[in-house]
């Protein structure tokens, strides 16, 4: 996934959050667009502000993150639950694409450009097993991003799921608050779409 | 992947309902259930007998990409250390 194109900038009159929410959320799907990467820039500015505590991270902590993140965007609407849960899964689909052009910037750093030869068919082997080498990290970033795309195409949902469960640190309540479904169906989408994606990325690059 | 040449487009919103319900029964009655499914839709119940066989490694799978999330991020935040 590339850096999302920016449209408006983030100090621009018209990059009013609050307003891009109340669009997204009136059916407005452009809206998306124009928020992913006003948030996108936020989210890193904040990581690097809080880099130390990243560092010695266990887990990632996306909600205070992406708490943050929403309170500077969204003034005056920090009360909205409506905003608040589509505005978490905005962060996680900017989440995704920082760290996936990272991983991207790194693989091409090391290896040269062009598009990176994902090697994932140790995958499986792995699992269980002493942590990856880092250049097995940047490989498997990018087939996660490559594996989300292609089920996507089997499931919008399923994905979105993924991105807002897996990226954005998201409660089941939360995702299905964000996608406009049931908790019901995130369940079963998150169930089916983790055992879909181990398999693809266990089986490497589908043919 | 499952697929086989000629196979019909899998019905995903069936498969995610069958793969939930059963992953909630015991090991030992799933075969005949995805056996029951066969019968009227062959390639569902390859794809869906497939994912089944993968259910006990997707939790330590899914704690690795984690753990290779957060390393990817602490990198990210490092490299970008004033």
């Amino acid at each position: 996934m590339a850096r999302p194109r920016t449209l408006l900038p983030a100090d621009s009159p018209g990059a009013d959050v609050g307003q891009l929410l109340a669009d997204m959320r009136g059916g407005d799907a452009s809206a998306i667009q124009r928020l992913v990467p006003l948030v996108y820039d936020e989210l890193k500015r904040i990581a690097r502000a809080q880099r130390r505590a990243w560092a010695d991270a266990d887990t990632l902590n996306t909600t205070a993150l992406v708490h943050e993140a929403y309170m500077k965007l969204a003034r005056g609407r920090e009360n909205d639950w409506r905003d608040r849960a589509h505005f978490l899964a905005v962060a996680a689909m900017a989440m995704r694409s920082i760290l996936v052009d990272h991983a991207r910037r790194r693989h091409t750093a090391k290896y040269g450009g062009g598009r990176a030869a994902v090697d994932v068919a140790k995958v499986e082997a792995l699992v269980g097993t002493p942590p990856l080498a880092a250049n097995e990290d940047l490989d498997l970033m990018l087939a996660l991003d490559t594996a989300l795309a292609q089920l996507a195409e089997l499931s919008e949902r399923q994905s979105r799921i993924v991105e807002c469960r897996f990226f954005g640190g998201m409660s089941i309540h939360e995702t299905a608050d964000a996608l406009g479904v049931s908790p019901a169906s995130v369940k079963r989408g998150w169930a089916l779409a983790q055992a879909w994606l181990y398999r693809e990325l266990a089986e490497g690059p589908a043919s | 992947m499952t697929r086989v040449a000629g196979d019909p487009p899998i019905d995903w919103d069936r498969l995610e309902h069958l793969y939930a319900e059963l992953t909630n029964i015991p090991i030992a009655a799933r075969a005949a259930r995805v056996a029951l499914v066969g019968h009227a839709d062959r390639a569902l119940a390859r794809e869906l007998g497939s994912l089944l066989s993968c259910e006990s490694r997707v939790e330590p799978f899914f704690r690795e990409l984690t753990r290779v999330m957060v390393a990817t991020a602490a990198d990210l935040v490092g490299a970008d250390a004033p």
